[in-house]
């Protein structure tokens, strides 16, 4: 059943009048054409580099970024200009950096507190509401004496805590989770995944994965969508793209992250020349086209759409077939 | 893991500011510049209380056969051109002066922190407006357009304290705004409005006590500001009206006889200064004890 | 040169702060040897970082030092000022993690790299130049003619690493060390530094100290690991035999929680370290690691466990894997 919707979303932000470009409507094409579906308990990972786009399709998702154009479908309903109100507390966000994810003058357990207030605050008593808190806070490991802090008085990884429990608490069904490791120390990493993993399971949540952190995301989703330069490049199940990724970029990320393994050292990978894309003015046809090995005249004019090349298995591609002959 | 404590938490309220007070005036103690500049102004403040009791003569008590006397054990600090006594005077003038300049800054910083906050919040429209007054009030001397005000309005306290009210509130809503926008793209923020807080619960509850600290900072130094123009009114005779004594005022008075009684000007300018020094003393503390905050 | 090139001894550096006495590096011992690409693994606390800055004598102010660092002989931390200056850039260099706050915005690239050669050769502003471009070219920024003429911030975040490797091993120094200098960077860029690194240390016949938390890297470049945890090492072995039959609880525990390929494709449990990174300014009593040891028994708790070489090139700090048994992955 399908969750979550998004329509070819775009997200334009426009570039100051009084910068180095001298001109006015222009735009950091942040998301360029984004759609793509999310199950109901199951989640979607989005993976690619600085300048992807994957935080802004994320915030656009959990309802803080309005979208230039597209739209947003939940629940079948269109929550593209605002999540009316039966659907509020639905859909939810755990951010990246701990610190800034909460108000450093409120104490923690109020901050867990605050959306079920927001939302059942007619409803459930203060009582009511504190002690769903606490128990929510204990669920992720906290006890009353962390959460009844200041956040500038708790480890990353408590906060990290903290701030899972303050997106479940109120019973959500999408969770967009952004780079929601990747802060925080490797040792703890272990443990906040499996907890997200565990809340998962407990209460039938999807989760939107972002990350750039291929392994972490694979671990975590069940279908990846790779992300450049504010399009998806490849879509698959995890075990496709990590097995048989086809879009050279994708090939390319899989094989250039380092690997603790050093008997893999001297594995063939695919290393991409030039820079991160420009949003403002993006490359003519294929954005990736400047940075890809396999580049055609094709590539540099025209580019490519999303096709669904098997079963659940989509890439925006020119030269597949090329790319199919030098994995051989 | 220790044992969880359930308590009841229906008691609990949610706190607004970072911890308990003990701690800041612990530090405040602990720094020499800052406790030099507390004892100061509790002492003047003391002072301004029991101006009454202290006080050997009463503020306008005139004696002609004595005036312009040097400073003596009668008279602590001399007499002025009419025969009263300055020490008492300048007593009762740190009433007024200290009245003036916690109202005014009161008052000023209630404009400057609401534009502040509408401004650097709403954005578009508004926000521009309230900039481009603040570039065009900026740009006259506050001297001058508040002897222009005045004069129109007449000579009271009370103008004295609505003039410099509307033109004081510049500072107050540069740094509010500045730091609004820079709050206002916070995670934690967005989070709020998108979990559909309304946007004047959100600036009460999460914008503005992330402000606090600026603002608190920036009050203590104002008061000085406000002390010294209320001072600076009151000496062109705009401000305080005779025979009310006011630090200023009693300046201007001594005016006339600076080379031949210069006591009647130099101790209430003595004290305006070490009061204003101590205000900005403990609001150079106050900066350093409230901004590196969050570091770990 | 027979012996070692860098040797450092009983480490030991405490930093005074408003809130005690912070014991980052607590007693370390172990050594670089020539050409030899050293890793020092740990998380943030383990006291990494502050080996680097101590061996490069760029610790605070408030930073007390104990031990000795011997270089070529000399103890680093006994040399004044001016012979430090004259090792540090010239024999031995650092390349930091930012690169944006490792530059001057308001000097052109062409201005800092010529620096070195400068400052330790005494060569004029034209022929300082001209080894920096010599060497930017090496390090395959295009144009290097014109890019010198150009400023910090017009670069990228990749370009800049480069340039500032560039102006780190442009006296091809005896000893680079490198503070996760691929960690500010995308993937995609990292594979083309981390070559470029190891070509670099290849053909100048340098030594590499590489600084990360990151086991991948330490994976991919390095010799040796030294493992870190709280300001101690715990373990040190060549890369093989870190990866595949490390023997002390932390670094297993860390190599079993990373999601890897297979575990990915298995979905298998994640192994789980338990508990907080520690405290250190009130560091566990007796092993520091014992708090989130699964087998912690009663001697962990009360004795410092000594590192204590096992087999050959392998040693670790454990009371229950002095023996050598309990090596696995």
């Amino acid at each position: 059943m399908e969750l979550l919707r998004t329509q070819d979303i775009r997200k334009y932000f426009p570039v100051s009048r009084y910068s180095l470009f001298r001109g006015r409507g222009l735009f950091v094409r942040a998301v360029d054409g984004v759609s793509f579906t999310i199950e109901k308990g199951r989640s979607l990972g989005l993976i690619g580099e600085s300048g992807s786009g994957k935080t802004t399709t994320g915030y656009i998702v959990a309802g803080l970024e309005r979208p230039t154009s597209g739209r947003v479908i939940f629940a079948g309903r269109d929550i593209t200009n605002g999540v009316p109100r039966e659907l509020r507390g639905k859909i939810q966000i755990v951010f990246q950096d701990p610190r800034s994810s909460f108000n450093p003058r409120i104490k923690v357990l109020d901050s867990i507190a605050e959306p079920l207030k927001l939302l059942k605050g007619g409803e459930l008593s203060r009582k009511e509401i504190y002690d769903l808190a606490l128990s929510v806070a204990e669920s992720t490991g906290l006890d009353y004496n962390v959460v009844n802090k200041y956040p500038h008085e708790l480890s990353g990884g408590q906060i990290q805590r903290a701030a899972i429990a303050r997106a479940i608490i109120t019973n959500p069904e999408l969770v967009v989770l952004d780079e929601p490791t990747s802060a925080l120390d490797v040792s703890l990493r272990s443990q906040i995944i499996n907890l997200l993993l565990q809340v998962q399971q407990e209460r039938g949540i999807s989760y939107l994965v972002i990350s750039h952190d291929i392994f972490t995301v694979g671990y975590m989703s069940d279908t990846i969508a790779v992300m450049y330069a504010g399009k998806i490049a490849e879509e698959a199940p995890v075990h496709t793209i990590l097995n048989e990724a086809r879009h050279p970029y994708t090939l390319a990320l899989i094989t250039s992250i380092p690997i603790p393994n050093p008997r893999l050292r001297g594995r063939r990978r695919i290393i991409l020349s030039g820079e991160p894309p420009n949003l403002i003015k993006p490359p003519e046809g294929c954005r990736f086209h400047p940075r890809c090995p396999f580049a055609t005249d094709v590539c540099r004019r025209d580019e490519p759409r999303l096709v669904e090349v098997e079963r659940g298995h989509k890439v925006a591609c020119h030269n597949l077939d090329k790319v199919i002959k030098m994995l051989e | 893991m220790a044992p969880l404590i359930r308590r009841d938490l229906s008691g609990e309220k949610p706190q607004m500011y970072e911890g308990p007070l003990r701690p800041l005036v612990q530090k405040l103690l602990r720094n020499g510049k800052s406790l030099f500049a507390i004892v100061t102004l509790l002492t003047v403040l003391l002072i301004a209380l029991l101006a009454d009791v202290i006080a050997p003569y009463h503020y306008n008590e005139q004696n002609l056969g004595r005036r312009l006397q040097p400073p003596s054990s009668r008279h602590l600090f001399g007499t002025d051109a009419l025969g009263r006594d300055v020490f008492s005077r300048v007593l009762y003038g740190a009433r007024m002066t200290l009245f003036l300049g916690v109202t005014i800054t009161f008052f000023t910083s209630l404009i400057g922190i609401t534009l502040g906050l509408i401004s650097g919040y709403a954005g578009g429209i508004i926000d521009l407006v309230v900039r481009k007054v603040m570039d065009v009030l900026w740009a006259f001397p506050i001297i001058v357009l508040a002897l222009g005000l005045a004069a129109l309005l007449g000579p009271s306290t009370e103008n004295l304290i609505l003039v410099l009210s509307v033109l004081l509130w510049i500072p107050f809503a540069r740094v509010v705004r500045a730091k609004v926008l820079v709050i206002k793209e916070l995670p934690f923020v967005k989070y709020a409005r998108a979990i559909g807080m309304n946007p004047v619960r959100l600036i009460f509850r999460h914008i503005f006590p992330n402000v606090l600290s600026d603002i608190i900072v920036l009050f203590v130094l104002t008061i000085p500001d406000a002390m010294m123009s209320s001072a600076a009114l009151s000496f062109l005779g705009l401000g305080v009206q005779p025979p009310t004594p006011e630090w200023g005022a009693i300046i201007s008075d001594g005016r006339p006889y600076l080379f031949t009684a210069p006591w009647i000007s130099a101790f209430p300018g003595l004290f305006l200064l070490l009061v204003a020094l101590s205000f900005n003393l403990l609001g150079d503390v106050l900066t350093d004890i409230l901004n590196p905050r969050v570091g770990r | 040169m027979r012996g070692p090139l860098l040797s450092v001894r009983d480490l030991r550096v405490h930093y005074a702060t408003e809130v005690g006495i912070v014991r980052a590096v607590d007693g370390v011992w172990f050594e670089v040897n020539e050409g030899e690409r050293v890793c020092i693994v740990g998380e943030s606390g383990s006291g990494k970082t502050t080996v680097a800055l101590a061996i490069m004598g760029l610790l605070p102010r408030n930073a007390l030092v104990r031990g000795e660092i011997v270089y070529k002989g000399r103890d680093l931390l006994k040399l004044s000022k001016e012979e430090l200056r004259s090792i540090r850039g010239r024999e031995i260099s650092m390349v930091f993690q930012d690169p944006l706050t490792s530059l001057n915005p308001l000097l052109t690239i062409g201005v800092q790299c010529s620096e070195p050669y400068e400052e330790h050769l005494k060569l004029s502003r034209k022929e300082a130049l001209q080894r920096a471009i010599d060497m930017l070219r090496k390090v395959k920024i295009p144009s290097p003619e014109t890019s010198v003429r150009r400023y910090p911030h017009t670069f990228s975040g990749g370009m800049r690493q480069r340039t500032l490797i560039a102006m780190m091993t442009s006296l091809k120094p005896r000893l680079l060390i490198a503070d996760e200098p691929f960690s500010a960077l995308d993937v995609s860029l990292q594979v083309g530094l981390m070559q470029l690194l190891s070509e670099l240390v290849r053909d100048f016949n340098s030594s590499l100290l590489l600084i990360t938390h990151d086991l991948g890297v330490a994976a991919e470049l390095c010799d040796r690991v030294i493992v870190m945890y709280a300001g101690k090492i715990v373990e040190e072995a060549d890369i093989y035999t870190a990866f595949e039959r490390s023997l002390h609880p932390y670094t297993q525990g860390l190599l079993k929680s990373l999601p890897t390929l297979e575990r990915v494709i298995t979905r298998s449990k994640l192994e789980v370290l338990r508990g907080l990174p520690p405290d250190l300014i009130k560091p566990p009593e007796g092993c520091r690691f014992h708090p989130r040891c699964p087998f912690a028994t009663d001697v962990c708790r009360r004795d410092e466990p000594r590192l204590v070489e096992v087999e050959r090139g392998h040693k670790v700090a454990c009371w229950l894997r002095m023996g050598g048994i309990g090596g696995a992955t």
